[in-house]
């Protein structure tokens, strides 16, 4: 057996080199690391934002999303490939309206000094802004207006639109493209409206959580009542039996929820009244114009006329 | 592999949290010893959710976000539980049990500050649990800053402080105690919204047990626990790039694993050694 000598071990020597590795680190660490695409590169913030992107920038720009549409956007763990892409993003999307409060650290800790950040939820005209100064008692309430724009497809359009704009000003040689695609995302839209509204116009139904204000304005539907009596309040005993009744003398027929919400009240409605459950997510699956038309799809098959 | 090892580092963001947990490394493998000889484990946990409960009083009350003010309240919250700390000793009722209370009334008070308002418990958990891997340079300046001058109050008290730990303190030991535990508050509050509670219980726990496990003299101590705390940062955070995880879990992980191998080869050395 080799005798082993115990390490001489002083305190002093040891603040020294952990001091000095500080050092260095700091030194390093304030030197941003740039890298030169060749297309676009752009960070959305939801699956929505970056089908807008896809449907505007087309195959030449980069696309990658921060919030997987499976788990609550309110409550977000940042991944280090998230914190890699927004290194080295041109564009950072945003959705706004305080959906995504992590965005301002990504972009923060970022330390991407020439990421353009575009909040997508300043480029439209916002639903449910509260009157009044906001309390504690309205619940989960959005100061600046309900987030859920992009389940309006005429919002989005206009999404789209200022997008090709804001693409064109950091990357002028695609202008034209950019411009036409969001023209054909339009007209892909205008083309769908026509159906969409037809399947969609009267329907009632209730929501577990306020997403779907845009979308019942736009069809002209009616959401008869909400599982969640407050945004992101849980139902009381109360509060469900009234909805119930609700969904009884209105006939409602389905209740729609999303993958990350309790189904507990929901249940308790179809027990009572032999409403539907459907879980309809409020995100479109992928980052691609197709996937947001196929989520509209989806939604007209689940509040659609039969 | 040269690129594996070096591609981490390549990016600012990384560099960063590398410094962020560096700089907690620094006074918390300190206040992690005299914390676990002391057998008050959850102490931070206590003044965590404290500083929370503050941090909800100044959502609802409408103070700004990330001010002075909103700070301010936050932190004179977690003072007054180190007060209490420093006050309540009772030879009957073990000093975890005091630390239990201040958690379990403080996580009730914080749900019925906030029960008609989810969003402000968003807001607080976005104030106040922060991601190590998003970390404002300009906070860990600030953090950093802080932590020098209460390192250097704790280095000129540290005979004091360590005869309180040990139990053989005479006179003073109150107003050594408060001190202790107001440093201890003040770190804690900050380092939580750095990079969240867990990251911060665990860089307070695992080196200084680790250090404890592997040395019996107290400047080696401080040394080892720097030793793991920087070693598990490092590793961590290489390890959660690669594998793309959430990094203060991957961090926690990793510590755990450093200070248990090193504990097995301690073990095994002096079984060698005394053979």
């Amino acid at each position: 057996m080799p005798t082993f000598r115990r390490p001489a071990f002083s305190p002093g020597s040891a603040f020294a080199a952990w001091f000095a590795v500080l050092l260095a680190l700091v030194t390093s660490a304030l030197a941003p690391a740039r890298v030169e695409a060749d297309g676009l590169r752009i960070l959305a913030a939801t699956n929505d934002i970056g089908a807008l992107a896809r449907a505007v920038g087309g195959d030449a720009i980069d696309v990658d999303v921060v919030a997987r549409p499976d788990r609550d956007p309110h409550a977000l763990e940042i991944r280090p490939s998230t914190m890699r892409r927004a290194t080295k993003a041109d564009l950072y999307l945003a959705a706004g309206l305080s959906l995504d409060l992590w965005s301002d650290d990504i972009v923060r800790g970022s330390r991407n000094r020439e990421l353009v950040v575009v909040v997508c939820g300043e480029l439209i005209d916002p639903l449910e802004i509260p009157d009044g100064p906001i309390d504690a008692s309205m619940g989960d309430v959005h100061p600046e207006g309900n987030p859920h724009w992009w389940l309006d497809p005429i919002r989005a359009v206009t999404v789209a639109r200022s997008l090709a704009v804001e693409f064109a000003a950091a990357d002028p040689a695609g202008a034209e493209t950019y411009a036409a695609n969001a023209d054909h995302f339009a007209s892909e839209v205008v083309q769908r409206m026509s159906a969409w509204t037809g399947a969609l116009r009267g329907r009632i139904f209730v929501e577990q959580h306020a997403s779907w204000i845009y979308l019942a304005e736009r069809f002209d539907m009616v959401i008869a009542g909400k599982v969640e009596p407050l945004p992101g309040i849980p139902p009381t005993a109360r509060h469900l039996a009234e909805l119930a009744e609700v969904i009884q003398d209105h006939e409602v027929s389905v209740v729609i929820r999303d993958r990350y919400h309790v189904e507990s009240g929901a249940r308790f409605l179809r027990r009572k009244t032999g409403v539907r459950i459907e879980v309809l997510p409020a995100s479109c699956d992928a980052p691609t114009p197709e996937a947001y038309f196929s989520h509209f799809d989806r939604i007209v098959e689940v509040l659609g006329a039969p | 592999m040269t690129t594996w090892i070096l591609e981490p580092w390549t990016y600012p963001f990384m560099r960063w949290a590398l410094v962020c947990c560096l700089v907690l490394a620094g006074i918390h493998a300190y206040l992690g010893f005299h914390i676990v000889r002391r057998g008050v484990l959850f102490v931070d946990l206590a003044m965590a959710q404290m500083a929370a409960l503050g941090a909800a009083v100044g959502v609802v009350a409408g103070l700004e976000h990330d001010t002075a003010a909103g700070y301010a309240v936050s932190a004179s919250f977690a003072l007054a539980a180190s007060a209490l700390f420093a006050v309540v000793r009772s030879t009957r009722i073990p000093t975890e049990a005091f630390i239990a209370i201040v958690y379990a009334v403080a996580s009730a008070a914080t749900f019925i500050v906030l029960e008609k308002s989810p969003h402000g418990m968003d807001e607080v958990r976005h104030l106040f649990v922060g991601q190590v891997l998003t970390v404002a340079p300009s906070k860990i300046g600030l953090t950093a800053a802080l932590y020098s001058l209460i390192g250097l109050a704790l280095w000129r008290l540290h005979p004091r402080i360590l005869a309180v730990t040990e139990g053989r303190a005479t006179g003073g030991r109150m107003a050594v105690d408060f001190i202790f535990y107001a440093t201890f508050a003040l770190v804690v509050t900050s380092s939580v919204g750095l990079v969240g509670v867990l990251l911060v219980f665990s860089l307070l726990v695992l080196p200084a047990v680790g250090a404890l496990l592997v040395s019996s003299s107290d400047g080696a101590r401080l040394g080892w626990g720097w030793g793991f705390a920087g070693i598990a940062s490092l590793v961590g955070l290489h390890a959660a790039f690669h594998l793309d995880l959430p990094a203060a879990p991957v961090i926690v992980v990793t510590l755990g694993l450093a200070v248990a191998g090193a504990t097995l080869l301690h073990r095994w050395w002096c079984a060698g050694r005394s053979r």
